[in-house]
């Protein structure tokens, strides 16, 4: 299956230096496991800044330069809109769903790891994730295999053990009419000029002072 | 042996530095630049912001490159302070090798769809669809879509992108905006439907008609647009629109679809170009299980010919070096 994470890495020392550079602003903590952390602050209800490895080419965010949130709360996306994302109400938000848990979600059968496919949701599973449902029972689904995503399955898998549900929202991690974050510094200028609640960079979680 | 591939057209620059075959670092202008699509850099471009990211990634310098690759219709400022030869190619031949490359198959069908790929100098035509197969490490196209370009504008007939992208602007939406089309389009009904198939038509063997007349009548939609007041109402009208264009691409798609099936007779197809963003109608190609299996890459739009274009040039044009 085709890598879609072709950017350059960033190195350790990289990242510190760009949370040096804005540390009158926020703190960054480094987890034990980020995974875990991440997934519960997601079912709490939490927008979630997640930056990890080498950034996807493409129009799509796949994981690695994502904004997450609660698939499950039907105001969800209208807290992403009025909170960071701003975009017109009737466009529609993305679930990335666990490969191993996608047939009981979608009538899809193939794995859409890029998020090129719009497949039908199985009706009676609809409310269980009504913010990435559109009006049509349709979601654009990003199929997350763990050998293409490791880190962004291990979180979607954290949140499924917390919650039951194997499916997060994911949002490219940029704000209306920008590109999408490339750098650690792209990511903490975003989360700083967003309302974001947490960033996670590799295994640093960032809080605004 | 590296090869750098140069992506983009007008828009949606991008490098991709392949070493031995394999791709060693991709990246698109607009992340480093942080202005959207690549658009309004003006000779900035020039500055070669996704090429020296990808040099640097990989700690090598433009003269350890052995060849450098792009598409005929990307801005020259991309790459006119190189003093390296580029090798030029097809766009859509780009488009292919960025999709049948990567898919890790071992002959599939090709589709190319967009708005407007490169002229063909011996008509003057511009292409818009391309389809063929792809054996072993042969891409060979079978047949074109082409227009005329509408003088004066960035229209072409017959182009099933630039119809998608005329409903869109008559929406009111932005340019590079037709995902919110697809977005607008379950809110809608079937009102306009008959109205708008009037205007681009399959006509067989491969081929989609929309001529200057056909694109003419479709912007005196705008008038219909200006008409309607009130928000609500708007709104009606607009997702209306976006219903019949999503509606009629659909069946478009899959009338070539089905032909190059016909055509090529292969199992797997590989898809690319701007048009295979609409991940509706790809379900729908899925669910016409035409194809065992649908190869579609994330960067199927202009920003993907960069990694087209380096494999292309490894796959295809290592003669041309030295």
């Amino acid at each position: 299956m085709f890598n879609p994470y072709n950017g350059k890495t960033y190195t350790q020392e990289e990242i510190c230096q760009a949370i040096k550079r804005y540390d009158t602003k926020i703190i960054a903590v480094k987890c034990d496991d980020q995974y875990k952390q991440a997934a519960i602050s997601i079912a709490e209800g939490k927008i979630i800044g997640w930056f990890q490895g080498r950034s996807e080419g493409g129009p799509r965010a796949l994981g690695n330069r994502s904004i997450l949130v609660d698939p499950r709360n039907p105001k969800m996306k209208d807290i992403l809109n009025n909170r960071v994302k701003f975009r017109e109400a009737f466009r529609p938000f993305a679930p990335s769903v666990l490969f191993e848990f996608q047939q009981e979600y979608f009538d899809l059968d193939i794995p859409s790891p890029y998020m090129l496919m719009v497949a039908d949701i199985w009706p009676i599973k609809r409310a269980e994730i009504p913010s990435v449902t559109h009006i049509d029972g349709t979601g654009r689904i990003q199929t997350v295999l763990k050998e293409l995503s490791p880190e962004y399955h291990q979180l979607i898998y954290a949140f499924y053990e917390r919650t039951g549900v194997p499916i997060v929202l994911n949002t490219s991690f940029n704000v209306n009419k920008e590109p999408i974050v490339e750098s650690p510094d792209d990511a903490i200028n975003c989360f700083l000029n967003t309302d974001i609640d947490e960033l996670y960079i590799e295994h640093y979680y960032i809080k605004r002072v | 042996m590296y090869i750098l591939g140069l992506g983009g057209s007008n828009h949606d620059f991008s490098a991709c530095l392949v070493k031995d075959g394999e791709i060693r670092c991709m990246i698109e202008d607009e992340r480093i630049t942080r202005k959207k699509n690549g658009k309004g850099l003006g000779l900035q471009l020039a500055k070669g912001f996704s090429l020296n990211y990808c040099l640097k990634a990989e700690g090598i310098d433009i003269d350890q490159v052995d060849m450098i690759v792009a598409n005929d219709i990307i801005n020259k400022v991309m790459y006119k302070r190189l003093n390296k030869k580029v090798e030029m190619m097809n766009h859509h031949l780009a488009h292919a090798a960025s999709s049948y490359y990567v898919s890790q198959m071992n002959e599939a069908a090709i589709l190319v769809l967009d708005a407007v790929g490169s002229k063909n100098l011996q008509n003057n035509k511009y292409e818009s669809g391309s389809y063929g197969v792809g054996t072993g490490k042969e891409i060979r196209f079978l047949g074109k879509v082409e227009g005329y370009n509408y003088p004066e504008t960035d229209y072409v007939e017959n182009s099933l992108g630039i119809f998608y992208s005329i409903i869109t602007e008559i929406i009111g939406f932005g340019e590079h905006q037709e995902g919110k089309t697809m977005g607008l389009a379950p809110y809608g009904t079937s009102k306009y439907y008959h109205l708008i198939k009037r205007y681009i038509r399959y006509t067989g063997k491969g081929q989609i008609e929309m001529k200057m007349e056909d694109i003419k009548a479709l912007l005196e939609l705008k008038k219909m647009v200006a008409e309607v007041k009130g928000e609500e109402k708007q709104f009606e009208l607009k997702a209306d629109l976006a219903w019949a264009a999503q509606t009629i691409l659909e069946e478009l798609i899959m009338d070539m679809c089905r032909y190059v099936k016909v055509e090529t007779k292969m199992d797997n197809i590989c898809l690319a170009g701007g048009i295979v963003l609409n991940s509706v109608a790809n379900y729908k190609l899925y669910k016409e299980k035409l194809f065992k299996n649908i190869f579609i890459p994330p960067a199927c739009g202009d920003n993907g010919t960069s990694i087209g274009s380096a494999l292309y040039g490894y796959h295809c044009l290592q003669g041309n070096i030295g």
